[in-house]
Parts: C-alpha cells; sequence; structure tokens
C-alpha cells in the first residue's frame, strides 16, 4: 500500500494527465480532419490508460502488488516522452501542445519521484 | 403517596420514557442512514467499473472499425483496469463493517436484555473478522493496518468480544477506528471520480472521427457521381454548381451527429444529460466529481453522528443524525438514478 508521500505523488500524477487529456479533447473539437483525429483519439487512449494504471496502483493495499504497479508506471516513463513529442506534431495550436507537453513532464517527474 | 407525589412520579416517569424513545427513534434513523451511505458507495464503485467497461467497448469498437484490429468482441465483457473485482470485494468488506457497526449499536439501544446481533449478521462479523486477521486488507503498511484494526475492532464489537455498557462509551471506543475506515474511502472517491470522467469524455473523439467521416463519404460520393456523369454525357457539369450540391450531400451526416450526441448522453452511468445546456447549467448530480463529493459529505455526516453519540448531549446527537439522513438520501437518490 502506498505511503503518504507516494499516494500525494500518484495524486499529483493524476491531475497533471487529466489536465493533458482535456486539452487534447479540446484540441479535437476545432478539427474535422478524420486522420487527425484518429491521432488524438490514440493520444488520448495513451494517457488514459496511464491514468487507470496510477488509479489501480493507488487503490491496492499490498506491499508487493504495489511495488510491482509503480515499477511497471515509471518503465512508462520513455514513452510518455515519445507521447510529448508526437503531440508537439499532432496539436497544431502550438500553445495548447505546449501546456499538453508541460503537463505530461510534470506527471512524468513526480512518477519518477516515486 | 399522596396524589401529588404520584402525579410528580408519574411526570417524571412519562419524561424519561419519551426520552428513551426519542434516543431510540435517533438511534434507528443512524443506523438507516449509514446503510444508506454504504449502499450509494457501493453503488458508486460499481459505476466505476461499468465506466471503465462502457470504455473499453468503444475503444475496441473504434479501433475495429479503422482496422487497427480484426478483433471485435460484442459480448461487452471487459476486464476493469481501475478497480478489479477483487477491489470491489475489499471495499463491500468494509461498508460491511460499518453497517455491523451500526446495527450493533442498534442493538444496545434497544430495552432487550439480549443485545446480540442476528445470526447472519455474526456469520458476517466472524467472516470479516477473520479476513482483517489474515491481512486481507492489505499488508505490513502503517495505514493498511489502521484500517485492518478497524476491521477487527468493530467485528469484535459485533460479535460481543468487545462489550460496552452504553452507546457513549462504544461509540467513544470505536471512533477512530471508523475514522479510519471513512477516510480511507473519502481519499479513493475523488480519485475514481477523475478516473471515471477519463472515460466517459474518450468517447467524444471517436463519434467525432465517425462523423467527420460518413459527412466526407457523402459528398464525395456525390462528387464521384458528378465526374461519373460528365463524362457519360460527354460534357463537363459546372464543376462548382456540382461542388456545391454535393455539399448538401453532408446533410445526411446531421441524423449522424444526432445519434453521436445520444451515445455521449447515454455513456454517463450516472444518468444522461439534456442535449444541451448552457455553460456553468450542467446538472452537478451527473458528474462524477460532484457525486464523489456529496458521497465524502455522507461519510463526514456518518463520522459526526458517531463522534456526536460519543460526546455530545441528546440535542446534538440529533442534530448530527439529522444532517446524516439528508446526506445519505443524496446518496440514496444517486442510486435510483443509477438503477433506471
Amino acid at each position: 500500500m502506498p505511503t503518504p508521500s507516494q499516494k500525494q505523488n500518484l495524486l499529483d500524477a493524476v491531475s497533471q494527465i487529466r489536465a493533458a487529456e482535456q486539452l487534447l479533447l479540446e484540441a479535437s473539437r476545432s478539427t474535422s480532419d478524420p486522420a487527425k483525429l484518429i491521432q488524438l483519439n490514440t493520444e488520448y487512449t495513451h494517457l488514459d490508460s496511464f491514468l487507470s494504471q496510477i488509479l489501480h496502483a493507488q487503490a491496492l493495499t499490498d506491499d508487493a502488488d504495489f511495488g510491482d504497479a509503480t515499477a511497471a508506471l515509471k518503465s512508462q516513463i520513455s514513452a510518455l516522452n515519445v507521447e510529448a513529442e508526437s503531440i508537439k506534431k499532432i496539436v497544431d495550436d502550438v500553445a495548447t501542445a505546449g501546456k499538453i507537453v508541460g503537463f505530461i513532464t510534470k506527471a512524468i517527474q513526480v512518477v519518477g519521484a516515486i | 403517596m399522596t396524589s401529588r407525589t404520584v402525579y410528580i412520579a408519574a411526570v417524571f416517569l412519562l419524561a424519561g420514557c419519551s426520552g428513551l424513545t426519542q434516543m431510540q427513534d435517533t438511534i434507528s434513523k443512524f443506523d438507516q442512514g449509514a446503510h444508506s451511505v454504504a449502499t450509494g458507495q457501493m453503488a458508486f464503485f460499481r459505476q466505476v467499473q461499468i465506466a471503465d467497461c462502457n470504455n473499453q467497448f468503444y475503444s475496441a469498437a473504434f479501433n475495429f472499425s479503422i482496422k487497427q484490429t480484426e478483433k471485435l468482441d460484442l459480448t461487452g465483457t471487459c476486464e476493469p483496469t481501475i478497480l478489479d473485482n477483487n477491489q470491489i470485494k475489499t471495499r463491500q468488506a468494509l461498508m460491511d463493517s460499518l453497517t455491523l457497526y451500526v446495527d450493533k449499536v442498534q442493538t444496545l439501544a434497544t430495552g432487550d436484555s439480549n443485545k446480540t446481533l442476528d445470526t447472519n449478521s455474526q456469520n458476517l462479523a466472524g467472516q470479516l473478522n477473520a479476513l482483517a486477521k489474515s491481512h486481507g486488507f492489505g499488508s505490513s503498511l502503517s495505514v493498511a493496518q489502521g484500517v485492518e484494526a478497524a476491521v477487527m475492532a468493530i467485528t469484535e464489537m459485533a460479535l460481543d468480544q468487545r462489550k460496552f455498557n452504553d452507546i457513549k462509551s462504544a461509540a467513544s471506543s470505536m471512533n477512530p477506528y471508523l475514522l479510519k475506515v471513512i477516510d480511507s474511502l473519502k481519499a479513493e472517491n475523488n480519485n475514481f471520480a477523475i478516473g471515471m470522467a477519463s472515460k466517459m469524455e474518450q468517447i467524444e473523439i471517436p463519434l467525432h472521427t465517425a462523423v467527420a467521416v460518413a459527412r466526407d463519404s457523402a459528398i464525395k460520393a456525390c462528387q464521384d457521381e458528378c465526374d461519373q456523369s460528365g463524362k457519360k454525357n460527354g460534357s463537363k457539369l459546372n464543376s462548382s454548381e456540382c461542388i456545391q450540391n454535393c455539399n448538401y450531400s453532408g446533410a445526411r451526416s446531421f441524423l449522424d451527429v444526432i445519434t453521436a450526441r445520444e451515445i455521449i448522453r447515454s455513456i454517463n452511468p450516472i444518468g444522461a444529460s439534456p442535449v444541451s445546456v448552457a455553460e456553468g447549467n450542467a446538472d452537478p448530480k451527473l458528474d462524477p466529481r460532484n457525486v464523489a463529493k456529496q458521497l465524502n459529505a455522507s461519510l463526514d455526516a456518518l463520522a459526526n453522528a458517531n463522534d456526536a453519540l460519543a460526546n455530545a448531549g441528546t440535542g446534538g446527537v440529533i442534530a448530527a443524525v439529522n444532517d446524516l439522513i439528508a446526506r445519505a438520501q443524496h446518496a440514496n437518490n444517486i442510486l435510483t438514478a443509477i438503477s433506471k
């Protein structure tokens, strides 16, 4: 089960990922290009999957299970960095893209610190 | 004994009787309120799973439709990713321990000499006690130990292994344990609400994609017809006129847009929102985060009611229990909406 500081890190990561998702959703509303929408959906799906794993981890009560879950989260940090780079190319509005990448970067930092 | 003495004795006796009845009534409401909170809480956990599973189905369906996979399971079964079935069972056990406690308090409030719970409740208490002792709620870290200790204490009280002479001492002794369970539930409600919102909102992008493709396909098909027709007649149609007319073909996708909106409205396991609503006026009852807030408020009310039982006078207890009933009613309303 997570310690209080681990729980706080997980909660912070949840907030950052959720904020990134919401901006991706907003970005999707300003285009009807199917190719772009599919790319945005793919990015949202990846972030949502990561979010679900964080929530699952913070609800675990067993030390061993929690250790495995956080190790799995940390192993995805490099993939998240790749997501961030993809999002810069997919989201047309540079400012929005920057904000999304910022949220993902912060999430990576707090997960890395668990 | 003079008639005046008899009269005074009768007044005190009646006052004492009405006070006991009022407390019994209040404890009965405490019991009802706690059960309502428990029912609403479990319904919320199940809705987290439903939102998760709905999202998985729609994601798989979309991936199939854009040929990212040839796999498609139309049975609707899923493996939850946020709250699995074992985690749901653990939380059911926590809620059962809370309701066992309030049921036991109610027996203490009766005038009966036999204050044991019924057989089913005792069996449940025994199972929960065994689960806590075998670390079924967690492992070695301090917070998990707190929840385990809480369940052990509550179930020992339910099994009369810890005896209390009155409600005040029982409530006082159990208060820290109750708070442990309630605090862990509250933290989770907020987190799971975020998870639900994420799952529910994702469907918008695939639906947007589908209606965009439907519209563009209809227009393209029309333009192709124009080209074919022009070739057959051996003459070129005025292309701008053709394009203008073909844009109207996109009107076929209007019904797709309406359907997409209906899907988004229906995907919320808590309830369907109106087709359209002014910004800032969305029904808070349909927002998972507000639902979590209401559930947490009802959990706080349960903690406050128990604290009042431990420390307050009759007036304070009545006020706290009335607040619990009101907040638990919100939880019941959620359950009613979900069941429809």
